[in-house]
């Protein structure tokens, strides 16, 4: 009957036969099959495709695991017959720890081996919780939480106005509740104490709704403290600034504090963690918009009432139940739309977005460098995670290879090959458990040590981390893994054990191919290392390549402190103080010079302009520079070297008539650039605006944003706008602990309730710009130090153990008359095949690892020459080193010990 | 008897299938040893069953298979057919025997045991 070749379940079952059933059977089943088709057609019952695979499956199967059971030896416990897997797990346990007790030497190098790799993750993993992935602490429901920020696709953010908000509100009830805020900084005192300078955020009045009230004590802020200027002045203090200003007292709601020279009233304290709705958010302290022109005073009269006037960097909305992001935003786009058709004045918004996201997030930017710089550390300890499986699972190969007759005596005493196995994992098991515990440590210790540090370029030092389930968990998911990756193979290999000749030398003989396993668990080490050391170099390499930057002066001897009058309610014009606080830091002893600019070096804050040479012709080329405004002193203050031309004068550090020229001094860079050769002095220069600039002065190139760019302008301070806040540039020349405390006196001198901050030495702030880098770098060379540590262990345990099992086969050549060099070279070789074989697989490895540091490399390439051939060097020089006691040890055995023994 | 300690008894299943061997003489396969087992005593054995059975009978060395022609309502496919060798009759004695050893001095099943 041709036709039942033809057809599919045919194939079908004869393939599933081919895999499943014994060969004796394939052929006649499927003949069976087909007459018993026949016969269920004739009766009417179906035999299509399904009836024929699913019968020849379940004749397949049934006949497989018959056979499969019938192999268990017929006398073996019950667990190993039925098959009851966890049976009898207490006994193995107990002998387990009875096994690793006797070997301590053995359980503690895996331990403490494992813990290395393991904490290295649980650290990481540890910092990234705590920093990206944890939820705020104190806001209600975390996952309806969304992000509403004002973008035009290209990364940079535009702040919202009070009123769009409210009319967003209104038209997108997707939204339960929407809050903006905007990052600021206040005065705060307490009865008549220093002042200090406190991290805020001025929010709409829904905030602390929206975030379902995240408060240790009192209320949030009522819809007329939110939206009504002559309300009285209300502030929610955190947590932290409660006990560090109130010492916790429980009297302090209802107090009274002085925030900006102005009485506000205490009426809530924030939840203990909470500082604001974001992981990254730093606040202490809440105030209601309706008092911006308090805290916010260069803003306009009309924050509440004109849509131009935005000042709400971030918003956080609450999804109303059974709403979804996706609506939130379809509604927030339509109400974009309506505004956008109101204001056709505003050219800006037609592209840009309120774009809606989940979870709350103020930093996208910040969020993204922190993530980047995690993503490259899990890397880095992944790969030191592998290195360390793969040393321990040596450990396990060589231990496996020592208990040969224990488990040849297992197996010949009926323990099936199962129960073996189940008991060399359990093994493995209970030393990842011990090491995940001290990984925990390793994790918890990180977490301490670093806090406090930057990790984000002008972000606020980290608090201590804080462990929770998530890093309990990770912990506990890894050393599983880890259990099973560095037991399991050795297990398996370790039990393929033939009876007879376990017995008749079990000591001496090592299967072929658990030496292969062996040493490609080495050569892997190796590798591992050797892509370790690429990665730590090239890191280091940009580190140093980025601090070798030549600043155009002695940053560490300009110590650099901000002050921010425009604050004081009330007070003083600030260029007063600013004038005044300079004559008085002059004469404190220690201080050479000092001078005021508007930005401090490397904080992130910068100005660019573009600008053209007055009278060049309408298609000539326009330059770039940064900006700053400086005062008079500031150049000598810094160390800059004054090339041409003059300093800024006082008269200059004053408002000029609307309209007149500006002093300017550029860098050297910059004038020959827009000047060619010929003196920048008295040159003419046309910023946006048609505002000229008359340059006085041309000073050596500086690099002071990025480091990057020396092309920088400077005008003097107070001559366009007067900032309302300034930061001090003093040159010293006494130590920096010894001048503080007469600067902070100068400062109180002039102004007692004006408080200083950004306190830092203008070296330690540029290394504060990369202060992620830096940790990323630092933490990169101690693993790759670790992994070569490791890999030199594991390369010179298997080296020494072939030497060990060789002995018989060394001493005989040697009695034969072999030259020491010719055993030297037998060693040599394997050490060598190790060797080519790592540094191969880890050229690749390495191509993957420098890949994902790129982004992160400043002045070096991914590919930089030097860089991999002094890892190669490392790598061979560590293999060399591990070998020669190996080498020495073949070469030095006594043939009549040998042969005697 | 010894040979019957290493192996153990023969199963129900094991001596229902050697039966259906003996009485099915040339013609005995998984297919007809099926049927007639279910045609002498109603009950249906499943497909798996059977193969396993004869699989486990054959690697004892109680049956022989063969593999006979190939025929066309076979689909082309050879027919595997089983004989019964000297020591499955031996296991299917000492079975029975066993099961009437047992059996000889039982009570009556209804009656007596209140």
């Amino acid at each position: 009957m041709t036709s039942s070749d033809a057809r599919p379940g045919d194939r079908l079952s004869r393939l599933l036969l081919r895999l499943l059933a014994p060969g004796e059977w394939r052929e006649s089943i499927l003949g069976d099959l087909a007459e018993e088709c026949e016969r269920r057609r004739k009766n009417g019952h179906s035999a299509g495709a399904l009836w024929h695979a699913a019968a020849s499956l379940t004749i397949a199967l049934k006949l497989r695991t018959a056979r499969w059971r019938s192999l268990l030896p017929a006398d073996a416990a019950p667990a190993a017959r039925g098959w009851m897997p966890l049976a009898g797990t207490g006994a193995d346990v107990h002998s387990a720890i009875r096994s690793l007790l006797a070997h301590r030497v053995y359980a503690a190098s895996a331990i403490l081996t494992l813990a290395l790799g393991i904490g290295a993750n649980a650290a990481v993993f540890h910092l990234a919780n705590w920093l990206l992935l944890r939820n705020t602490p104190g806001i209600r429901d975390q996952s309806r939480m969304v992000t509403m920020l004002l973008g035009s696709g290209n990364g940079v953010q535009w702040p919202m106005s009070y009123l769009d908000l409210q009319q967003i509100k209104a038209g997108a009830p997707a939204l339960e509740g929407l809050a903006g805020y905007q990052n600021l900084a206040v005065h705060a005192s307490v009865n008549g104490g220093d002042a200090r300078r406190v991290d805020a955020q001025i929010v709409t009045g829904t905030f602390f709704d929206v975030l379902g009230a995240p408060l240790t004590a009192g209320r949030g802020f009522s819809n007329s403290e939110g939206a009504d200027p002559n309300a009285p002045r209300v502030v929610v203090i955190s947590h932290r600034l409660w006990r560090d200003m109130f010492a916790g007292d429980g009297g302090a709601l209802g107090r009274t504090m002085t925030i900006n020279g102005v009485p506000w009233t205490i009426v809530g304290i924030g939840a203990p963690g909470f500082n604001g709705a974001s992981l990254m958010s730093h606040a202490d302290l809440w105030v209601p918009i309706a008092q911006w022109s308090i805290v916010m005073p260069s803003y306009p009269a009309t924050v509440l009432t004109s849509r131009r006037t935005a000042l709400l960097f971030g918003a956080i909305g609450r999804l109303a139940p059974s709403s979804s992001v996706a609506a939130a935003q379809a509604q927030t786009d339509v109400v974009r739309a309506q505004i956008a058709l109101a204001h056709p004045e505003d050219k800006g918004l037609a592209a840009r977005r309120f774009a809606v996201s989940a979870g709350v997030e103020a930093q996208p930017w910040a969020r993204k460098r922190m993530s980047d710089a995690f993503s490259m550390l899990g890397g880095i300890v992944g790969l030191l995670l592998l290195l360390t499986c793969a040393n321990v699972g040596n450990l396990m190969l060589a231990r496996a290879a020592a208990r040969r007759s224990e488990i040849a005596t297992r197996l010949a005493l009926g323990a099936s090959r199962f129960r073996t196995i189940r008991l060399l994992l359990i093994e493995s098991a209970l030393l990842s458990a011990c090491a995940g515990a001290a990984a925990l440590a390793i994790a918890w210790f990180t977490g301490a040590l670093l806090a406090g540090s930057v990790l984000v370029p002008g972000g606020s030092p980290i608090t201590r981390a804080q462990m929770d389930w998530r890093v309990f968990a990770f912990a506990f998911a890894l050393s599983s893994i880890v259990a099973m990756i560095a037991g399991v193979v050795p297990a398996v290999g370790g039990t393929r054990v033939d009876l007879s000749t376990a017995f008749r030398d079990g000591t001496r003989s090592v299967t072929g191919g658990r030496r292969q396993l062996r040493r490609v668990l080495t050569a892997a080490q190796v590798a591992i290392a050797l892509a370790l050391l690429i990665g730590a170099i090239l890191l280091a390499r940009s580190m140093a390549a980025r601090l070798a930057i030549d600043p155009g002066y002695d940053p560490s001897k300009v110590l650099s402190v901000s002050i921010e009058p425009g604050l004081q309610h009330g007070g003083r014009p600030p260029l007063e103080i600013y004038r005044d606080v300079l004559q008085r830091i002059r004469d404190t002893p220690g201080v050479r010079a000092a001078g005021l600019g508007w930005l401090q070096p490397y904080s992130m804050n910068a100005a660019d302009t573009s600008f053209k040479i007055q009278g060049a012709a309408a298609d000539a080329p326009s330059f770039e520079a940064d900006v700053n405004h400086i005062s008079p002193g500031y150049i000598v203050a810094l160390g800059l070297r004054l090339i041409d031309g003059r300093d800024f004068t006082d008269a200059e550090m004053a408002d000029r008539p609307s309209g007149a020229e500006t002093s300017a001094i550029v860098t050297a860079s910059l004038a020959k650039r827009a000047f060619g050769s010929g003196s920048a002095i008295g040159r003419r220069i046309v910023q946006s605006g048609n505002h000229v600039d008359v340059i006085v002065g041309v000073v050596g190139d500086t690099r002071q944003r990025t480091l990057n760019d020396a092309d920088m302008l400077f005008e003097p301070f107070g001559q366009s706008f007067v900032s309302g806040w300034g930061s001090l540039e003093i040159g010293l020349n006494a130590p920096e602990a010894d001048v503080l405390p007469g600067i902070r006196r100068a400062v109180q001198d002039v102004d007692p309730t004006l408080p200083i901050y950004n306190v830092v030495r203008l070296d330690e702030a540029s290394r504060r710009q990369f202060g992620d880098d830096e940790l990323v770098a630092m933490l990169a060379r101690i693993f790759a130090i670790l992994a070569a540590l490791l890999a030199a262990i594991g390369l010179y345990g298997v080296l020494a153990r072939g030497v060990a099992e060789r002995r018989r086969e060394f001493g005989i050549r040697s009695a034969l008359g072999a030259a020491p060099r010719s055993i030297a070279r037998l060693v040599g070789i394997e050490a060598v095949g190790l060797l080519v074989a790592g540094l191969s697989a880890g050229v690749l490895l390495s191509w993957w690892l420098v890949t994902l540091l790129q982004k992160q490399l400043y002045g070096v390439q991914r590919t930089d020459a030097a860089s991999w051939i002094a890892a190669a060097v490392l790598t061979i020089s560590v293999v060399a080193l591990a070998s020669w006691p190996a080498v020495r040890r073949a070469v030095r055995l006594d043939p009549s010990d040998v042969l005697r023994a | 008897m010894s040979s019957f300690s290493e192996k153990g008894l023969l199963g129900e299943l094991e001596q229902l299938v050697l039966l259906a061997v003996i009485r099915l003489g040339d013609s005995a396969y998984a297919v007809s040893i099926r049927d007639e087992i279910e045609t002498r005593t109603g009950v249906g054995l499943g497909r798996g069953s059977v193969y396993v059975t004869l699989d486990r009978l054959d690697r004892k060395g109680y049956v022989q298979s063969e593999l006979g022609d190939p025929t066309p309502e076979r689909g082309g496919k050879a027919k595997r057919g089983f004989r019964i060798t000297a020591a499955g009759r031996r296991a299917l004695a000492a079975a029975e025997l066993a099961v009437a050893r047992m059996r000889a001095p039982l009570p009556a099943r209804s009656g007596g045991m209140r």
